[in-house]
């Protein structure tokens, strides 16, 4: 046997072992949090002995101790229904009332179950090695108040949220996205009693944080607390706690058997074996959406998708790590790209999570067969029964989509053409020649929308209605979905510097040079340039001048506006640092780097810095 | 382990004590707290002291004016809470070498004399090691299986939300429990002591059923919260665990600046 542990700068280190257990258990979860707190629950009323290990001394996670009570989508049904009307019954006769649920109530009702159950707990305690036969998970070394321990189990289920278990194990994982490396923005929630009312606040001015670095986390964690200090307290506002637990929404993704990536998820590849559903919008925190992927600008930027809500199914084969055995994930680490991460990591759909995997673990450790081979049939069969799996399921995108031309040509030209563009980009060269006959009469929103279509298609028909959105800096914003719809003008620089279209060059850095132009349009305009220059050799020269004019001069500002304006954060640095990877690339010389100092970076600008030196 | 950083002295635990340490001697400490808060062991645990004592150095001064400033303290009685984000502020703006979300695994004597300790921990980034030349365990349960139990209570306390009748010191003691009023009218805080082996489970339903009867003049409250560390009641002495290396709980001092004061005026003695 041998024992897994991570050594900071090393990675993943095994040496061989003798260990001698304390006990076995039949499930270990690892992190009791939306996720992990209803797959002990699970486990235990279905008769396994289990271990609970979290760090902090409540269940519940982010939705506990990280205050997030207000944000609680998804699919109704399964175990926590009744944990659910549990807490209610305990917040209406203890606590003042506020959000959908009270946090506090809740981790209470967690631990009435768990305990009702048969659930061991063990708080203020945290995995700190895993023991292994090959690939197969033995049991783990942890960390307790009491000092080190041993202890076997026949499954281990990582539910950290961040796969610091997976990590341990040397499961193989993604971490932020490809651009720049880093996560979406973490919240620090402070809770207070408003006016009588428990409130929590989704706090993101806190920036980014790296759940694979400590110093980095901590650093960030101190930094995100400084923002919930008041001139004054007073009796109407009351603060109760901040930080308890930082609201990750992005840590480790780990690579499973299944992996789930957005773009797969659009055009259709979806599974016909869920477990549970996800239903959300695609929740990005990221305020620079041009520095995400293509899929993701598609959805956000071109179509304006923020705010639609689909669903997602998923497998069991998204809980297990690729090549491993005796070991799954539950919660937000599950098997999904950095794209689909975004929506799949909803509070209820995480509980479901948990349910699932810990129906799917006990099924199978009393079958005494892997977790792979157990019956999906059997398992879906379990699931429906608890309602785990619903009986029906909210809709997918292409259940949203218009259909038939006419309904799409009405789509393109009303306030909200984002269902339309999206349907016209499905039907791709079925729908192509309307799109194009469309385009005629260039400032009218039909022509412009259909752009936008043919532009998500590549067709280089788009590129003088495309050209012209930019050069007359459209500012119209649709209304495509609920909250943060994205400029028409950005989706325009995104398909022309997708499409290499250098007539926008010039029109692009304009943008940039102007002060006035707000940080999305700059973004834009700058990603833009930087596509274009990368497939365009002859243009390197004239973008790489519009870039070192506009960003090596000494009086060059641009912050990212957080937590409606009340806080900007700098990113100066972040486009500089950007803007230098591709000149180097270019073999073009700069001074960009002169300013930037490593030491004065914001969390997001090392993020990239950081990205760049490995 | 490779690398190995070294420092002069480790405290544990991001107490008001190890606070007031490293604010005087920034350079030379690194603080070690498995939680994501400072002063657990006053705003974790809902513990606002027992009446509030004047700072008596000159950063202890700074710290209660600052207080007073922004209404967390006013006639002896905290706003407990808040002393978080106070206290994060200070962290930033002075560079305090602070890991939150960090455990220590273990402390070994470092061979030889006057070799110190090399410690383990682990956080995000995973196992490392350090060594230091001393150690000064804040805690209030002791690094890992190195401290024996001294403490002489152990409580847990909620804050409670609502207005509390004038006897309610009385009708509480009568009850036989803990109350303490806040900065605010509507605040304050309520404690259960506990045996010493209750767990969290079954402190929260205790403490739970002794709000549920509580006395008349708590009747119109409700909780805000329950903390989140127990509070653990400590004769105040150094006590050695081994060469350079003390226990000195935080929660042992009266109140959170009498605490930091207390950290300040440890960074000068001949023990650092």
């Amino acid at each position: 046997m041998k024992l897994s542990t991570w050594i900071a700068e090393r990675g993943v280190v095994t040496e061989p072992v003798e260990p001698q257990f304390d006990t076995t258990y039949d499930l270990i979860v690892a992190g009791l949090g939306s996720a992990g707190a209803i797959a002990l629950i699970t486990g235990a009323q279905r008769g396994l002995t289990t271990l609970g290990i979290d760090k902090l001394c409540m269940m519940g996670g982010s939705g506990t101790a990280g205050g997030i009570a207000s944000y609680y989508w998804g699919v109704g049904g399964g175990v926590y229904e009744a944990i659910d009307t549990r807490a209610e019954a305990i917040a209406e006769e203890c606590f003042p009332p506020g959000g959908k649920f009270h946090p506090e109530a809740r981790h209470l009702a967690l631990e009435e179950a768990a305990v009702g159950a048969g659930a061991e707990l063990a708080y203020t305690s945290r995995i700190v090695g895993v023991f292994m036969e090959g690939t197969r998970v033995r049991g783990i070394r942890w960390i307790s108040p009491a000092g080190i321990r041993d202890t076997a189990c026949r499954m281990l289920v990582d539910a950290t949220g961040d796969g610091e278990v997976c990590g341990i194990t040397g499961c193989a994982f993604i971490h932020g996205r490809e651009f720049d490396g880093i996560p979406q923005p973490y919240s620090h929630v402070p809770c207070w009693i408003k006016d009588g009312r428990h409130t929590s606040q989704n706090f993101d001015a806190a920036s980014t944080v790296c759940a694979i670095d400590g110093a980095q986390y901590s650093d960030g964690i101190v930094h995100g607390g400084t923002y919930h200090l008041r001139d004054k307290y007073s009796e109407t506002e009351k603060l109760l706690y901040a930080g308890r637990l930082p609201g990750l929404r992005e840590g480790r993704l780990i690579t499973g058997d299944t992996t789930l990536r957005l773009r797969d998820y659009l055009a259709g590849e979806m599974t016909d074996r869920p477990v549970f559903y996800e239903y959300a919008n695609l929740d990005t925190h990221t305020q620079d959406w041009a520095f995400e992927s293509d899929t993701v600008q598609e959805w956000l930027t071109v179509a304006s998708f923020w705010g639609l809500n689909f669903s997602v199914p998923v497998p069991l084969g998204a809980m297990i790590p690729k090549g491993f055995e005796g070991i799954m994930t539950a919660g937000r680490c599950l098997a999904v790209d950095h794209d689909l991460s975004q929506a799949v990591r909803m509070q209820r759909a995480m509980q479901q999570c948990g349910e699932a995997v810990a129906t799917a673990a006990a099924m199978a450790l009393q079958k005494n067969i892997p977790v792979r081979e157990l019956s999906y049939e059997e398992l879906a069969a379990e699931l429906r029964r608890t309602r785990c799996l619903p009986e029906s399921v909210p809709p997918t995108v292409e259940e949203q989509l218009p259909a038939d031309v006419d309904a799409i040509r009405a789509g393109l030209e009303s306030d909200n053409p984002g269902t339309a563009i999206w349907a016209a980009r499905q039907q791709g060269d079925t729908i192509r020649r309307h799109l194009h006959a469309w385009l005629e009469s260039p400032d009218t929103a039909p022509a412009r929308n259909a752009a936008l279509a043919l532009g998500l298609l590549n067709d280089p028909e788009a590129l003088p209605v495309l050209r012209r959105i930019i050069r007359q800096r459209d500012p119209y914003i649709p209304e495509s979905g609920r909250k943060l719809n994205a400029r028409r003008l950005c989706a325009a620089l995104y398909l022309a510097g997708r499409m290499s279209d250098s007539a926008v060059v010039d029109d692009a850095a304009t943008l940039m040079s102007d002060p006035e132009s707000e940080l999305d349009i700059f973004s834009y305009a700058f990603s833009a340039l930087l596509r274009i220059g990368g497939n365009q050799p002859e243009t390197r020269t004239a973008i790489a001048n519009s870039l070192r004019t506009i960003l090596e001069a000494p009086d060059f500002q641009r912050s990212l506006s957080k937590h409606r304006s009340r806080f900007n954060e700098p990113s100066e640095a972040y486009f500089r640092i950007a803007a230098a990877r591709e000149l180097d690339r270019w073999n073009i010389p700069h001074a960009l780097m002169d300013r930037v100092d490593p030491a004065k970076l914001t969390m997001r600008e090392a993020g990239l810095y950081r990205h760049i030196k490995q | 382990m490779t690398r190995i950083d070294e420092y002069p002295i480790l405290a544990l635990g991001a107490t008001l004590t190890a606070l007031g340490l490293a604010t005087a001697r920034p350079e030379d400490i690194l603080v070690l707290e498995s939680s994501g808060c400072p002063a657990p062991e006053f705003a974790g645990a809902f513990y606002v002291g027992e009446g509030a004592v004047a700072a008596g150095t000159p950063q202890g001064i700074a710290l209660e004016n600052e207080l007073k400033e922004r209404d967390i303290l006013a006639d002896g009685h905290y706003h407990i809470p808040a002393l978080i984000p106070v206290l994060y502020q200070h962290i930033k703006n002075a560079g305090l070498r602070f890991l939150f979300w960090t455990d220590t695994l273990s402390i070994k004597a470092g061979g030889g004399a006057d070799s110190g300790y090399e410690v383990d921990f682990f956080n995000a980034s995973g196992h490392q090691r350090i060594k230091v030349h001393k150690i000064l365990d804040t805690t209030s349960a002791g690094a890992a299986g190195t401290v024996s139990r001294r403490w002489t209570e152990k409580r847990l306390w909620a804050m409670l939300h609502g207005c509390a009748g004038a006897d309610a010191p009385a009708s509480a003691t009568a009850a036989g429990i803990d109350w303490k009023p806040g900065r605010f009218s509507n605040e304050s805080y309520f404690g259960l002591r506990l045996d010493a082996d209750t767990n969290w489970p079954d402190a929260r339903q205790l403490l739970l059923d002794a709000w549920r009867k509580r006395p008349a003049a708590l009747k119109g409250t409700r909780i805000a919260a329950m903390a989140t560390e127990f509070h653990y009641s400590y004769p105040r002495e150094f006590v050695p665990v081994a060469a350079d290396w003390i226990h000195r709980p935080s929660s042992s001092y009266a109140d959170p600046l009498a605490a930091f004061d207390g950290g300040i005026t440890l960074a000068a003695e001949e023990w650092a």
